[in-house]
């Protein structure tokens, strides 16, 4: 009977692929977060479809897909990974190794150890756990990595013309070293001035622009507890920070607290979703110079 | 194929980058025509003891309970719930907890080989 069933299933399953195939017209590419599906999709044009397929007011990171969505990504002809531990999910389900792309493999030696903590419970003895920061992207010079990765991954699979890549990729390079020279300037002088931040997803940009960055763990958005005031608090009176950096606006209360608590709040979305109102480049702009604003407020830059 | 084998194979046939690893378990799953196989560890690659472990269809709906054994593995008969939407497995063990999928599309490959 179990027999029966297998053989059954295999070939509805063997039924069903062709004609998936044959109505896909443009080849498929899945990315595991917005950053990389914007790079992605300046890169390939209108030559394949540049799927995201985390529902908007999911942290991508910590997605939990249902079983109908890793099979759409099994299909994809294209997976585009973040790595640095970046999308929980990638490590509970088979995904084929020829159409993985890690974006970040070359950049390893410049990932940001966030967490080493060691302890014992359960039956599983003394063991560790580490963290990395993962939001890399938020780097303009290491998103162009990214970008030349997903590039040699788009030749590797024949998805577009070399020629046509190439220069798509210089002007995302082009655009990124725009960036990473708009940042610079904007915040020249303000180095090593402390910010504290709702989340610790900006290690990467802090280390860029030599921000001293002291994370909380605040959920995006979300109205601080009394607790989490305090913590804020606290951390204000050891390292003398005046600005909050929030993932997403907060309720128009958790603003005027934290102003009276004596900061200057500012809204830089990590662009790991959809961002609300601008794509990729404007939007870290945007927020760069709301920083920049923040901290000539203090430093008169 | 022994046990031993089967989660050592298991382990080995994971397609997986190397990412960090968190505060997890490590679960592999895979089936033949017969039986769904589960094997977890730890990140160190300790196998995991004593667990609970569930088996939902791709509507999530709750299909088979089990415990892993000693060696870490756990295994059931497919002909007794329906698998054809894919299944997902939950494997909790004291304060871990961690799952992996299995698409219609894993089952089909694993029973052509």
């Amino acid at each position: 009977m179990a027999r029966t069933l297998c053989a059954w299933t295999v070939a509805v399953i063997s039924a069903l692929v062709p004609t998936a195939v044959a109505a896909q017209v443009k080849p498929r590419i899945v990315a595991v977060n917005y950053a990389l599906q914007y790079f992605t999709e300046r890169l390939v044009g209108d030559h394949a479809e540049v799927v995201f397929p985390v529902p908007a007011g999911v942290d991508p990171a910590f997605w939990r897909p249902a079983i109908s969505d890793i099979s759409m990504i099994q299909g994809a002809d294209l997976i585009v990974l973040n790595g640095a531990g970046f999308a929980t999910w990638v490590d509970r389900v088979s995904l084929p190794r020829s159409r993985l792309v890690n974006t970040s493999a070359a950049i390893e030696d410049q990932f940001i150890v966030t967490e080493r903590i060691n302890h014992t419970h359960g039956d599983g003895g003394e063991h560790s756990h580490e963290s990395l920061a993962s939001s890399t992207w938020l780097d303009p010079m290491l998103a162009m990595a990214q970008a030349d990765a997903i590039a040699a991954a788009l030749i590797r699979r024949g998805l577009i013309d070399a020629e046509e890549l190439a220069s798509n990729l210089q002007g995302l390079r082009s655009d990124l070293a725009a960036l990473n020279e708009e940042i610079e300037l904007a915040l020249s002088g303000a180095e090593s001035l402390p910010v504290i931040t709702t989340h610790p997803r900006y290690a990467y940009v802090a280390r860029r622009y030599g921000l001293k960055a002291y994370a909380l763990d605040w959920d995006a958005g979300a109205m601080p507890s009394p607790d989490q005031l305090s913590r804020l608090r606290t951390l204000m009176e050891t390292n003398g920070a005046k600005i909050l950096i929030w993932e997403a606006v907060p309720p128009r209360v958790a603003l005027a607290a934290t102003v009276d608590l004596g900061l200057t709040n500012v809204i830089f979305e990590p662009l790991a979703q959809t961002p609300v109102q601008q794509p990729f480049i404007e939007s870290i702009e945007r927020a760069a110079q709301g920083l920049a604003e923040a901290l000539r407020g203090q430093t008169q830059i | 194929m022994t046990r031993s084998k089967f989660f050592t194979s298991l382990v080995g046939a994971l397609v997986l980058p190397a990412t960090a690893l968190a505060h997890e378990l490590v679960i592999s799953a895979k089936t033949d025509c017969d039986v769904l196989m589960v094997a977890v560890t730890y990140p160190s690659g300790r196998a995991v003891k004593q667990g609970d472990v569930r088996v939902s269809d791709g509507d999530n709906l709750l299909q088979a309970t089990g415990t892993l054994s000693s060696d870490g593995t756990a295994q059931f008969e497919l002909d007794t719930f329906d698998h054809s939407g894919g299944v997902l497995v939950v494997v909790q063990s004291g304060h871990h907890d961690d799952y992996w999928i299995l698409t219609p599309e894993d089952i089909a490959q694993s029973s052509k080989s």
